[in-house]
């Protein structure tokens, strides 16, 4: 983990986006006066997973969305995987960047059923293939039986659920995930946290993990990226 | 204590006026209904029958064009926040209140303008024509409906699908299943106002069944059968209120505001053409009415020598003040109680409220001139087109107004209460402000809406007396083509001036505040 900010010394980002993982560099972001990110630099290598720390409206969720393309940052470049996704003049259509992500709430949509949400990124799958990678997570994340329940019918730790099972359907290369598991409680977050190391080192994703939680943090990575007050006293905690 | 007593009584005192006058012309027509020789009506007849049958059908044409067109101009706004796409909402809160029959006399003057310049003798009548105008005069409700419903779409629904499937997928996927219950609920909106619209297919030369009530009343005079007569289409606008109801309820609303904070929506070419052909659309609602209007009135004489209509100006504005007005000072008692009642009294008072919205305008200025009858010192005064204008827009001022409590903050009216120094105070000086934005919008909604009345008023109007939209209802049957143009424009730049100035003063009240 490498991470460049006001203060920090200059790293080989170029090294490092060459072997793949995540690379942003000199990413600004203002809504209007308010400055959100300034000059954010880092390099996460493939494989690896980075815990992003600090507090409310400091810009982290702001960062997965430049991340994952939903929103285009004012200044900077995005590299994926060697590949330049977003920059001056350059942008790459979220779904093509082979993402995914977890938002602070489930985000299911309501319309549809718990299988539709989960296999909503896989459709274009073979039809076999799909029914075998829905059967496997339901499975594994202990939903089984809600397979063909809506949204509203769910409780809400079996909603988180079905939201990190659709981030998973696709084996992404990258996973975002935007303090995933919230208010729920102790027992079934460690439960949860175990089938997304599990899920993240089979598929070898790389992940950016934002969370409050300090014994979250430490259960998914040692790789700390802590944000502060306008991104300019960022420090790494590894 | 005594400010509350004195409340309580100015609420008693508006809901027995909402009765008088919003039921009060339907009431006095079922009474009539005894009367009705050999009940002679109770069954349509099939001339009558096809014509509800071709009204529906009209309507729902319409409708379903106004809110597809609507949907692609709200797409293209929503995906474009640019200068275009703040002049087409501004085109779109500009031609919001424009009464229906200004986009019939506009388009009719286009049709001749084409005419003229083309060689080619397009009549401009049927029902073709009828629905684009329709169609035309109700797209700021469709763009509006299909406006709230993107909005309503939470911005990470849309976000997690855009992750992972196409921009277009997820608009046919996600945006429009949850934005369906506002399309619904708009395209129904826009069908209950084409039924209950006579002037528009009039003007087209087609029958619908709302002139049929009116037509039938002045033929025969029966008030009683001219009741019997609009209940099929309160029915038939009874069920599709229903259907609005229901589709709202089902609605999920996330109350994200502004969930376009996120990168623009990548479609291929061959659809955003669609958006693209929407906001043209728009620029050709509005610039045609203006457009035409301003030729016509131009190639005649000049504007000044050809107004000779100051006499109904003054008499409109002056209506239309009156209205605005005595609506807001018993719609806001009204509002206070809608939003506080609950359960099964909570639903009769929303009933009572819409009530007078699925009724066809006849209905109001028949019943009107009965209970002018009773009432004495009512009949044939000046009174009479304000309480029409009432009858027909009193529920419009009441749903805003509830709407403006609905999103107010309650706890700021509580705090003012509890902290206040006099009995009294708080209402001046917490309630009153915060909610007068919304109780301007009202008046200004109300005042334009007045001013184009012509269903009820036509048949209230008291003798000598003329509004400018009676004046030209008449004129455009006669043809006068330059006079007419003259005052439509002159409604038209009212309206505008009235509804739009207002709003920007409003806009600027805030700001200072």
């Amino acid at each position: 983990m490498i991470l460049k900010g006001k203060g920090y010394h200059t790293v080989n980002l170029a090294a490092v986006q060459d072997r793949g993982g995540i690379t942003v560099r000199n990413l600004d972001k203002s809504y209007g006066r308010h400055e959100v990110l300034k000059n954010i630099s880092f390099a996460l290598k493939a494989g690896d997973s980075l815990i992003i720390k600090g507090p409310s409206g400091c810009g982290k969720s702001t960062l997965l969305r430049i991340l994952a393309g939903l929103e285009i940052p004012d200044a900077g470049e995005v590299w994926l995987d060697s590949r330049v996704v977003s920059a001056p003049g350059h942008y790459e259509l979220p779904w093509l960047r082979g993402i995914g992500m977890v938002f602070q709430a489930p985000t299911l949509w309501p319309h549809m059923t718990v299988a539709e949400n989960i296999t909503y990124p896989i459709m274009n799958w073979p039809r076999d293939k799909r029914k075998a990678r829905l059967a496997g997570l339901l499975n594994m994340l202990e939903i089984a039986d809600k397979e063909a329940s809506f949204p509203d019918e769910i409780s809400g730790g079996q909603a988180r659920r079905v939201a990190l099972a659709r981030a998973f359907a696709a084996r992404p290369r990258f996973m975002l995930l935007d303090e995933p598991l919230t208010n729920l409680n102790y027992d079934l977050k460690l439960h949860l946290l175990e089938h997304i190391k599990m899920e993240v080192e089979r598929n070898k994703s790389t992940m950016i993990y934002v969370t409050h939680d300090s014994e979250e943090a430490g259960y998914i990575s040692s790789n700390i990226l802590r944000f502060e007050e306008i991104n300019q006293t960022s420090r790494i905690e590894d | 204590m005594q400010s509350s007593r004195l409340g309580q009584s100015f609420t008693g005192f508006a809901v027995l006026a909402f009765l008088i006058l919003c039921l009060g012309p339907a009431l006095a027509l079922i009474q009539d209904i005894g009367g009705v020789a050999g009940g002679n009506v109770a069954l349509l007849t099939s001339r009558q029958l096809v014509v509800l049958a071709n009204s529906v059908i009209y309507a729902l044409v319409s409708a379903l064009g106004a809110i597809t067109a609507g949907w692609f101009i709200a797409l293209f706004i929503w995906n474009r926040p640019g200068f275009m796409a703040q002049i087409i909402k501004l085109l779109l809160i500009i031609m919001l209140p424009m009464p229906a029959f200004i986009h019939a006399a506009g388009w009719r003057a286009a049709w001749r303008f084409i005419n003229d310049v083309t060689g080619y003798n397009f009549s401009g009548q049927g029902w073709a024509a009828a629905v684009v105008i329709t169609i035309m005069a109700f797209l700021p409700i469709a763009v509006g409906a299909a406006w709230l419903g993107l909005q309503a779409v939470n911005k990470d629904l849309i976000g997690v699908g855009r992750i992972c499937r196409s921009d277009l997928q997820v608009l046919s996927e996600i945006i429009l299943p949850l934005s369906a219950p506002f399309l619904a609920a708009g395209a129904a909106i826009i069908s209950v106002l084409s039924l209950l619209d006579y002037t528009i297919p009039s003007l087209c030369q087609v029958n619908v069944y709302a002139l049929e009530i009116f037509a039938d009343f002045s033929a025969v005079n029966n008030p009683g059968r001219s009741f019997l007569l609009a209940l099929p289409l309160i029915i038939v606008n009874t069920v599709i209120a229903a259907g609005i109801l229901l589709s709202l309820r089902n609605a999920g609303i996330s109350g994200v505001k502004n969930p376009l904070n996120q990168t623009r929506f990548w479609w291929p070419f061959w659809f955003w053409v669609l958006p693209v052909l929407g906001a043209v659309t728009t620029v050709v609602q509005a610039g045609v009415p203006f457009i035409t209007l301003l030729l016509t009135a131009l190639s005649g004489e000049t504007l000044w020598r050809q107004y000779g209509f100051a006499g109904e100006m003054a008499y409109s504005i002056a209506v239309a003040v009156g209205v605005g007005v005595i609506a807001v000072l018993l719609a806001y008692p009204i509002a206070k109680a809608l939003n506080q009642a609950a359960g099964g009294l909570g639903r009769f008072l929303w009933l009572l409220v819409l009530l007078p919205l699925l009724m066809p305008a006849p209905v109001f200025g028949i019943g009107l001139i009965r209970l002018g009858m009773w009432i004495p010192g009512i009949y044939g005064s000046d009174l009479m087109p304000i309480m029409a204008g009432l009858a027909r827009f009193l529920p419009l001022a009441v749903l805003i107004i509830w709407a403006g409590l609905k999103r107010m903050d309650n706890s700021l009216i509580e705090a003012g209460r509890v902290l206040q120094s006099k009995p009294g105070h708080s209402f001046f000086r917490v309630e009153l402000p915060l909610l007068t934005p919304v109780l301007l919008t009202s008046f200004l909604l109300l005042f334009v809406l007045a001013f184009g009345e012509l269903g009820a008023s036509l048949l209230v109007m008291p003798p000598g007396r003329s509004t400018l939209t009676i004046t030209i209802y008449n004129y455009l049957h006669y043809g006068a083509s330059g006079s007419v143009s003259v005052m439509c424009l002159s409604i038209a730049l009212l309206s505008c001036l009235v509804w739009v100035g207002g709003l920007k003063s409003l806009e600027l009240g805030r700001r200072v505040k």
